[in-house]
């Protein structure tokens, strides 16, 4: 006896059910079709993985009898033909979510763009198109993908406009590499990426606010937030005098993002909040402590830190309530 | 004894069942109603990012509760028992936190789950040098029935896999101990997961083991694993040369035929239990089966060159794939091909690879032509 079953009998018993209609629900539950719907996806996504690697390795290998020239003409013929597609499939343009019948038309205009950069950069390095004007080779995709992003309704080349976007003002924004490639030891690149973060964070919440494009300030806030908190901490940490003043805006990022998760119900954002809120909190206050303080202080003051904030993790619900109807829930 | 409330798991299930019933109008809205009536309580459970925050800090404040308690306590009865001490005063609190807040796998239980195992570790590794015992695998027999008791209590599925996967580490150990053990390590090794299979798959079927449902689950999915990974013709023949030191290249082992039909035959047994079963797991493990046993073919007998085996494997993938994509929508043979709800978790991991392709196709593009792959990179604002 499974759980079902288990559950069908007590309601059996309190009268909740009827006998025909256990019935019905115990032979719908076992007939119940399984949806194959990400594995087939992955499958998919594996394959022309596979197949483009292959191609490229065979590319590689004969580039002396097929010639770059050819080469290019193909890469070209290819991703203008994936732009055709997207563009014959799409929809008018609307500001809000768009419902797209077409099952392959997101796919191919990922597809595009990503055709498009690799061309662009084959491009580059074979008949040096753009000179030294490296700023416009990369601004150029950057404009490209987030007029497709907002014509054709696409998150995902949303993203890969914002991360071009950002990387021709000179950051990295990749989540995983915001740290790791970013010279955090330069004071320009700590206010460009602060600034940066500010831009996408502002347009993700005003598009949120106008009702246009609403479903974008999730990716504009992620990887705006993400780039604006670590870039403000790395601020916050130099040795110099006003390197303090890095707080107020951490403290005001923590604020919007925390009445945005609640607003949203997002709680990504408020994961992001507390987790940077307190790591420069707590910074701040063993900087300001006295050092043989903190040298018996600081264990219990971690303890007792984390498991105040574990309570207010188990307690958020509560605490935020009291402004919750002020506006319904946007997602 | 069962640490969680086994009650509010059980109407978590049935206001899921409920609600799902509800939307595919097999209940009225009356019957929902009375059903969420009588399942009013379940326990409290977060959104995933919730979660992952629990853990964090519920991991930092375990380790630095300690460290605390170690300042103030100090060595005075010993390391082991005042870390045993520890564990335990945190299991009391853990216990009343779950009842207080009614968890059940939030994040914050599973860190302090992990923390308190790892309390006792202390003890045992005492016990173990003051007995002078040079074998690793009785050290780990000393820790199985913690993990046991952790696992029947709390059902949490990581130490159950940990605790199948100790069985394995100690099985294997005793078995190397002679050549004849250690020509019988495959079967022995798929004996062992075999049993594992049936007995997970046994009890997944039971209401009474409703508690330890995700338990069950990875234990079952691991037993599968293993199960294929010790037949595989590869793992046997390679590892065979390891431990027996016979270099490389690895010299034919015996029954090889045996083998290569294990290596052939499982995924699709796999595949075929996925179908009738109607199994999603089984199906993926039946899929990265047949990955592994055509690089296993590939790897003794390569045929194709690599660009062409690329070529004809990503055809008849995509192919396959997209003549399914179609077929299936209408369903077929209890399969259908729906989208799934969206959710933050998907658009986050979404975003976080697109971006992430992004970026790299820019600077290895970049790196190369316009020298010094600063492009994406840091300080490259100079230049403009």
């Amino acid at each position: 006896m499974n759980p079902l079953s288990f559950l069908l009998d007590e309601w059996q018993q309190r009268h909740l059910l009827t006998d025909e209609q256990r019935a019905q629900l115990e032979t719908h539950e076992r007939t119940r079709s399984v949806s194959l719907y990400i594995l087939l996806r992955s499958l998919l996504y594996a394959g022309i993985l596979l197949f483009t690697s292959g191609v490229g390795v065979l590319i590689y290998n004969n580039i002396n009898t097929i010639g770059h020239t050819a080469l290019i003409g193909l890469l070209a013929v290819l991703t203008a033909g994936s732009f055709f597609y997207v563009y014959r499939t799409s929809v008018p343009f609307s500001r809000r979510l768009i419902e797209n019948e077409a099952k392959f038309s997101d796919f191919a205009l990922l597809v595009a763009c990503t055709l498009f950069l690799i061309l662009e950069g084959y491009v580059q390095w074979r008949y040096n198109v753009f000179g030294t004007r490296y700023g416009l080779a990369t601004v150029l995709p950057a404009i490209l993908f987030l007029f497709c992003a907002y014509r054709f309704d696409h998150r995902g080349v949303l993203s890969m406009g914002l991360t071009a976007f950002a990387s021709w003002v000179g950051i990295t924004v990749a989540p995983m590499e915001v740290l790791s490639n970013n010279d955090f030891n330069d004071m320009k690149l700590i206010v460009t990426a602060v600034l940066l973060g500010i831009l996408y964070i502002g347009v993700g919440v005003a598009s949120e606010r106008m009702d246009f494009k609403k479903h974008f300030s999730f990716t504009y806030l992620l990887l705006g937030g993400n780039v604006f908190f670590i870039g403000s901490l790395a601020g916050l940490f130099r040795e110099e005098g006003w390197a303090y003043g890095f707080a107020l805006p951490i403290a005001a990022g923590c604020w919007l993002f925390v009445n945005h998760a609640r607003r949203s119900h997002s709680f990504l954002f408020l994961l992001m909040a507390v987790v940077y809120g307190y790591i420069a909190f707590t910074y701040l206050l063993f900087e300001v402590m006295n050092e043989e303080l903190w040298a018996f202080f600081g264990m219990f003051y971690v303890a007792a830190s984390t498991g105040g904030v574990i309570w207010f993790f188990l307690n958020f619900k509560k605490l935020l309530k009291n402004r919750e109807e002020e506006r319904p829930p946007l997602r | 004894m069962k640490a969680y409330n086994e009650t509010l798991l059980l109407n978590e299930y049935a206001q899921k069942m409920a609600q799902k019933w509800h939307s595919e109008r097999l209940l009225s809205t009356e019957q929902l109603a009375e059903a969420l009536q009588l399942h009013a309580q379940v326990p409290y459970n977060p959104n995933i990012f919730v979660k992952i925050g629990l853990f964090l800090f519920g991991y930092v404040c375990f380790m630095f509760g300690g460290g605390f308690v170690f300042m103030i306590v100090g060595e005075g009865v010993g390391f082991a028992v005042t870390s045993l001490l520890y564990g335990l005063g945190v299991t009391f609190l853990l216990l009343r936190l779950i009842k207080q807040k009614q968890l059940h796998f939030a994040g914050v239980d599973n860190a302090l789950i992990y923390g308190i195992i790892g309390a006792t570790m202390p003890l045992i590794f005492e016990l173990y040098d003051t007995l002078k015992i040079s074998e690793l695998w009785v050290g780990v027999l000393f820790c199985l029935p913690v993990l046991v008791v952790v696992v029947y209590s709390f059902g949490e599925p990581l130490v159950a896999l940990g605790a199948f996967l100790s069985g394995l580490f100690i099985l294997a150990s005793v078995l190397m101990k002679n050549p004849i053990g250690k020509a019988l390590l495959p079967f022995a090794l798929m004996i062992y997961s075999a049993v594992f299979f049936v007995v997970t798959r046994k009890l997944g079927q039971k209401s009474s083991a409703f508690y330890w449902k995700s338990a069950i689950y990875w234990v079952n999915t691991a037993a599968l694993v293993l199960f294929y990974a010790a037949g595989n013709y590869f793992v046997v023949r390679e590892l065979n040369a390891e431990l027996n030191g016979l270099g490389s290249p690895s010299p034919e082992v015996t029954f090889a035929g045996l083998f290569w039909g294990f290596t052939i035959l499982i995924p699709v047994l796999y595949l075929y239990g996925g179908f009738r079963w109607r199994d999603r797991t089984l199906l993926l493990l039946g899929l990265l089966g047949i990955v592994a046993t055509i690089l296993t073919i590939r790897y003794y007998h390569a045929v194709l060159p690599i660009e062409w085996a690329l070529l004809l494997a990503g055809t008849v993938v995509a192919a396959t794939a997209f003549g399914l994509i179609r077929s299936l929508k209408t369903p077929k043979f209890g399969f259908s091909y729906a989208p799934e709800k969206d959710n933050d978790e998907r658009f986050a991991v979404e975003m976080v690879v697109i971006s992430q392709m992004t970026k790299n196709s820019h600077s290895s593009e970049k790196g190369v032509e316009f020298g010094g792959g600063d492009f994406a990179g840091g300080g490259a604002e100079e230049k403009y």
